[in-house]
């Protein structure tokens, strides 16, 4: 058990003590994390607040029922991809695309790398919400294969069978990779030149 | 016959598996140059987007984030701490006197006035200095026996009609219809006030959103917390400590045992609004 693990313990039994401040506590430690997981699930950052909400709610009524074989902050990670999910599945609301804010160096480069940013987002939103999920814990937020499937609740190569489809349609999609489901397109011949000599049949 | 190529997801399931060794073995690739060209073509292909993925930046939360989750969570922890007071009366020992710090223990309960509606019986006033006789719009006649009702024609405390008979099957809906008709019929006797359940009712009559179907069954989810669809045993319009109050009377979850609750006029199933409980033994 790490030792942030011990303190996230130590919070939540105090909560289900009754200490009226641990429980927040426990969220503003993991406020961060909860919120960039809404919302490169979600894309729009009203939802993903919405979503972070909803989680903490029902992180606060299930403490009870933590059963301490994982540790918290796969708990909570775990309630907030369910509420993300259940959003999507409610509203069938297909991710939408949240623009970066953060200052970029260059005027050229702002451009052409907001567009980049643009274009990675839209292909994620895009994506099968469970190949989305998979690559948003693994690859943004840099969880470990089985930190992943324990979120999840699946097998560690269900995790990574979801998160390689997930990145091999993003490489269709940015441009990296021609999709070998498509069949590949077909370049004209060039005309057959005529033999030198003359028509017909004349022969020396 | 020809084999068919893998598509798109059979090649990134390969690289999947294949990982550690970076030689993912299958059949089908031994023998299809194609698959192999696709395999590696996929391979590199990876490489720009994790890049891609690493240079995502991350949108900021709203500056209000943390606020508002302090407020849901404290709202939460309002409703939930509400709940549990109104619960709390339910776990007192039977016979004690719980909840308020009433003083002394039938003389305390006299202040009750009240007379009780039997569920399928009971109805008039009882009354007063003697025993209780009621009929009720709803069937059967009550049973008197062990009935004592004060000089001011209040029933004490401790003192139910023996005539119990457990909780009312059917449709809840219809059975508190017919209680609050009944409760109407009888305040409509006293008055031609205003209707039930409109404000003017309520500052004529505080319990008059009791007496209405949906009131009354709002008011029976919170002592039930929703669990239980089954009439109450007894029911009657009453004041308590010189407060409107309504009694009700439910099968108690400890066997023989009926559970009294005296609710003032804001029970509803948000809070139960709770002024007195008792858990009784069961009339025999």
């Amino acid at each position: 058990m790490t030792e942030p693990d011990v303190e996230d313990r130590a919070l939540l039994q105090a909560h289900l003590a009754g200490d009226p401040h641990a429980f927040n506590q426990l969220v503003r430690r993991h406020r961060p994390r909860m919120w960039a997981v809404a919302v490169r699930t979600l894309g729009d950052p009203e939802e993903a607040s919405d979503a972070v909400q909803d989680a903490c709610l029902s992180a606060y009524r299930s403490a009870a029922s933590f059963r301490g074989d994982s540790k918290v902050t796969t708990w909570l990670h775990r309630i907030v991809v369910n509420a993300c999910l259940d959003r999507v599945r409610r509203k069938a609301v297909r991710p939408t695309v949240a623009l970066p804010d953060e200052p970029m160096a260059d005027a050229r480069d702002v451009l052409a790398e907001r567009e980049v940013a643009i274009a990675v987002q839209q292909a994620l939103a895009l994506l099968p919400e469970d190949q989305r999920v998979a690559i948003v814990l693994i690859d943004l937020e840099g969880m470990s294969v089985d930190e992943a499937a324990a979120v999840l609740e699946v097998p560690g190569g269900t995790v990574k069978s979801r998160c390689f489809r997930g990145r091999a349609r993003l490489a269709v999609s940015l441009g990296y990779l021609r999709n070998p489901d498509e069949p590949a397109p077909v370049t004209p011949e060039a005309p057959k030149r005529a033999p030198h000599g003359k028509e017909g049949g004349r022969h020396e | 016959m020809s084999e068919q190529h893998l598509d798109l997801d059979g090649l990134a399931d390969l690289l999947a598996t294949g990982t550690a060794d970076h030689d993912p073995v299958d059949a089908h690739l031994g023998s299809c140059a194609q698959c192999r060209s696709d395999l590696g073509a996929l391979r590199a292909a990876l490489e720009p987007v994790a890049a891609s993925l690493a240079a995502l930046p991350l949108p900021a939360a709203p500056a209000d984030l943390d606020a508002r989750l302090t407020t849901a969570l404290q709202g939460l922890r309002t409703k939930q701490e509400g709940q549990q007071v109104t619960r709390l009366a339910d776990r007192r020992a039977p016979g004690r006197l719980a909840w308020l710090p009433i003083a002394g223990g039938l003389a305390a309960a006299a202040a009750l006035v009240f007379a009780v509606v039997i569920v399928n019986g009971g109805g008039d006033q009882p009354s007063t200095g003697g025993t209780a006789q009621g009929t009720s719009a709803l069937g059967t006649r009550t049973s008197n026996t062990g009935l004592a009702y004060g000089a001011d024609g209040g029933l004490l405390a401790g003192e139910l009609p023996s005539l119990l008979n457990g909780t009312a099957t059917g449709l809840p809906t219809a059975g508190t219809e017919a209680l609050a008709s009944d409760q109407a019929s009888r305040s409509s006797t006293k008055s031609s006030g205003p209707l039930l359940g409109t404000p003017d009712a309520a500052a004529a009559d505080p319990l008059s959103r009791l007496r209405t179907t949906t009131g009354l069954a709002s008011c029976l989810a919170s002592l039930t917390e929703g669990a239980d669809a089954s009439l109450p045993l007894a029911l009657d319009y009453a004041s308590f400590n010189k407060k409107p109050a309504m009694v009700v009377v439910l099968a108690s979850e400890k066997a023989d045992k009926v559970d009294v609750f005296v609710v003032g006029a804001g029970c509803a199933q948000a809070d139960a609004n709770l002024l007195y409980f008792a858990r009784l033994p069961a009339p025999s």
